[in-house]
């Protein structure tokens, strides 16, 4: 805390500097998840405002980070259940599909993964593809488990799971 | 430093390959967690991750951005507070039996009918009151004698002293404890002493409306005396009873001794006038009250016609000789200005502005609260007080003697209300559900439940639970979220109810 600052001030300061540096990373593992984008930026904004109102309260929070995921995935997850649609993830792979059709020097690997990916992508479970996209994002094991509000073990299971697929696919395109 | 030990291969390649158990997995992604080596370690091992990765980073900039800015956050969080500041003088109102503007009307001599309160704070309420009662003249005969009781003692004594001496051990006694507290034994049973000490002590007010009294009870944060609670006559604010809590709980209550005559004549001070005799409900209304009744209804529709929706606080007092004075609390010159013009066609009207210090800035066209429920469950509690209001100032008798057009506008402004009063609630319901699932069940209303009092318990009591949720999410689980679903639908059945007897 700033020295002398009121609980009030550095509450802000704490939410001001979390929501600078991970509101992208939420918003996107909100997209990972299936909301659309409006929903999506809604959804973050309206976290980290939770988040200021916890810490505001006295909330003890062990880490914020991982609180304001959390928040934002069951509010999400809320949402998707009314909801159904496209996630848009599938439309950006295949955006990048496309983009790689005009560019013919692409790497090939590259395009064959991305194909792979897209079929996995379908088949994943919304939790795997979360798993998938917090861990790309660097989030830690624990931290992966508070976001889902599952054991870490459990995320293990999520991840297994969902590179069985990756890798089904990688053995079909063989 | 102790070496690491770091897992197999083997154990590493279990863990994506055929799974390990709980216990095992839980220990290798602690592992994990705090090993950038084995981190490294396992995309290598598990290829698959690497090509995820890879992936995630082409399609990036292909992913949907934001369709807006972000929201400055600061300033959202600023608007929070400025939300919590006004939820939380609103959860301490709402703390009160009955809001203060409630059953104040059916005084002969001032109808004290205060509406659009609902945003108000009962400091500003007491306060009002108060200075009412200090600068009112008393219509009926001060009190010679005044009865004190406390846990253990009861004596008359006179209302007003005008020495210091004691003649009783009793009196000495509590007079002493006054005396410490900073309050004025000499006149204990009047608004002057009441406010007095008031404004010197650190407090949080309540004001309640019952039985035409109002109670004013000030909890003081410190000190000897802990809380007061001063009882006046709505009709004429001359204080009835008072209640003094002592630290550490000593109580004292001060009342009309038992000859003092309990609603004694009303003598008229020089220049007032006498009031009216209160009219015989078998006797039909005079055409001077149908007509007070009828520029009443009209006053109300200028207000209405603001456009502000129901939140409001401006008060409209129905004086003795018939005069309507509107108080404005909390408008700004704008809105004022608007309000007059709405005034004009509307004989006898008086509009008093607020002191400069009180007056308002007009908001803009459109303001965009801190939470959208808690918007509109205070739009709804608002408007229940309001629906409230005119059940109360227009019962069916009154209704009866009011001409068919005045007739035509209550019901049409009573109409348009209760269909907002739905909207809103259904429109509260979906802003809830996209925080969870909210279940709205049947909820039945008792045939004779009184609906318009019913309504403002109901939406005070839907708005005290969006307020909890939004300042403490954990209100938001198990058992109080499924209360605010049952609180809900009986709201909604209740208003169902309430523009069902609109229609009829």
């Amino acid at each position: 805390m700033t020295d002398g600052a009121s609980p009030t001030a550095h509450a802000q300061e704490q939410v001001a500097a979390l929501y600078s540096a991970v509101r992208d990373g939420v918003f996107r593992s909100l997209l990972a998840l299936g909301l659309d984008s409006g929903s999506a930026q809604e959804t973050t904004q309206d976290a980290f405002l939770r988040l200021y109102v916890a810490l505001r309260d006295g909330v003890e929070i062990v880490d914020a980070k991982a609180w304001v995921y959390r928040v934002a995935h069951n509010a999400a997850l809320d949402r998707l259940d009314r909801t159904v649609r496209e996630s848009p993830y599938s439309a950006a792979i295949a955006e990048t599909l496309a983009s790689f059709a005009r560019n013919p020097e692409q790497e090939l690997m590259e395009k064959e993964w991305l194909e792979g990916f897209q079929d996995a992508m379908q088949n994943l479970s919304p939790q795997q593809r979360v798993c998938l996209e917090l861990r790309g994002q660097g989030l830690q094991y624990w931290q992966i488990a508070e976001v889902m509000q599952v054991r870490t073990s459990t995320v293990g299971e999520f991840l297994r799971r969902g590179i069985k697929q990756l890798r089904r696919w990688n053995e079909c395109r063989k | 430093m102790p070496e690491v030990e770091h897992p197999t291969e083997e154990l590493l390649s279990a863990l994506f390959e055929d799974g390990l158990a709980p216990a095992e997995a839980e220990h290798l992604l602690a592992h994990l967690d705090a090993c950038s080596i084995c981190r490294q370690r396992i995309d290598l091992i598990e290829p698959a991750l690497a090509r995820y990765q890879r992936c995630r980073e082409l399609i990036a900039p292909h992913l949907p951005q934001p369709p807006e800015p972000w929201q400055d956050m600061a300033s959202a969080m600023d608007r929070v507070e400025r939300a919590r500041r006004t939820a939380t003088i609103a959860r301490t109102k709402r703390a009160v039996v009955r809001p203060a503007w409630v059953g104040a009307a059916a005084a002969a001599i001032l109808v004290g009918a205060i509406l659009f309160w609902p945003q108000s704070n009962a400091e500003l309420r007491a306060d009002t009151l108060l200075l009412k009662a200090r600068s009112a003249p008393s219509r009926r005969s001060p009190l010679a004698q005044v009865r004190i009781r406390t846990a253990n003692a009861s004596f008359v004594r006179p209302a007003v002293l005008r020495s210091a001496t004691a003649e009783e051990s009793d009196m000495e006694s509590i007079g002493l404890l006054f005396a410490a507290a900073g309050y004025d034994w000499g006149d204990p049973l009047s608004a002057a002493a009441y406010s007095a000490w008031r404004g010197r002590v650190a407090h949080r007010t309540q004001v309640s409306e019952s039985g035409g009294q109002s109670t004013i009870r000030t909890v003081a944060s410190g000190g000897a005396l802990r809380e007061v609670s001063l009882t006046l006559d709505a009709a004429d604010l001359s204080p009835v009873t008072a209640r003094f809590l002592f630290a550490p709980q000593n109580w004292v209550e001060i009342g009309p001794a038992p000859d003092a005559p309990a609603d004694a004549v009303p003598v008229a001070p020089a220049g007032v006038a006498a009031p009216e005799a209160a009219p015989s409900p078998t006797v039909g209304r005079s055409v001077a009250e149908r007509n007070v009744a009828e520029r009443e209804i009209l006053t109300w529709l200028a207000i209405d016609q603001l456009g502000a929706g129901a939140g409001e606080p401006i008060g409209v007092d129905v004086e003795a000789d018939g005069r309507i004075v509107v108080t404005p609390y909390r408008l700004g010159e704008r809105r004022e200005s608007q309000l007059r013009a709405g005034l004009q066609g509307v004989e006898r009207v008086t509009v008093i502005s607020p002191q400069p210090a009180e007056r308002q800035e007009d908001p803009p066209a459109s303001t965009a609260g801190a939470d959208p429920a808690i918007d509109a469950s205070n739009s709804i509690a608002s408007r229940a007080h309001l629906l409230s209001r005119l059940a109360e100032r227009f019962p069916p008798e009154t209704e009866a003697g009011l001409s068919a057009a005045s007739r035509d506008r209550l019901r049409g402004m009573r109409a348009r209300h209760a269909r907002a009063l739905e909207d809103e609630i259904d429109t509260l319901a979906k802003v809830l559900a996209q925080s969870r699932p909210l279940r709205l069940s049947p909820s039945e209303i008792p045939p004779d439940e009184a609906v318009p009092r019913a309504l403002v318990d109901s939406a005070v009591a839907v708005n005290r639970m969006v307020t909890n949720l939004y300042l403490d999410k954990s209100a938001g689980e198990g058992a109080a979220w499924q209360r605010l679903g049952q609180e809900l639908s009986r709201l909604k059945r209740l208003a169902s109810r309430y523009a069902e007897e609109v229609r009829q």
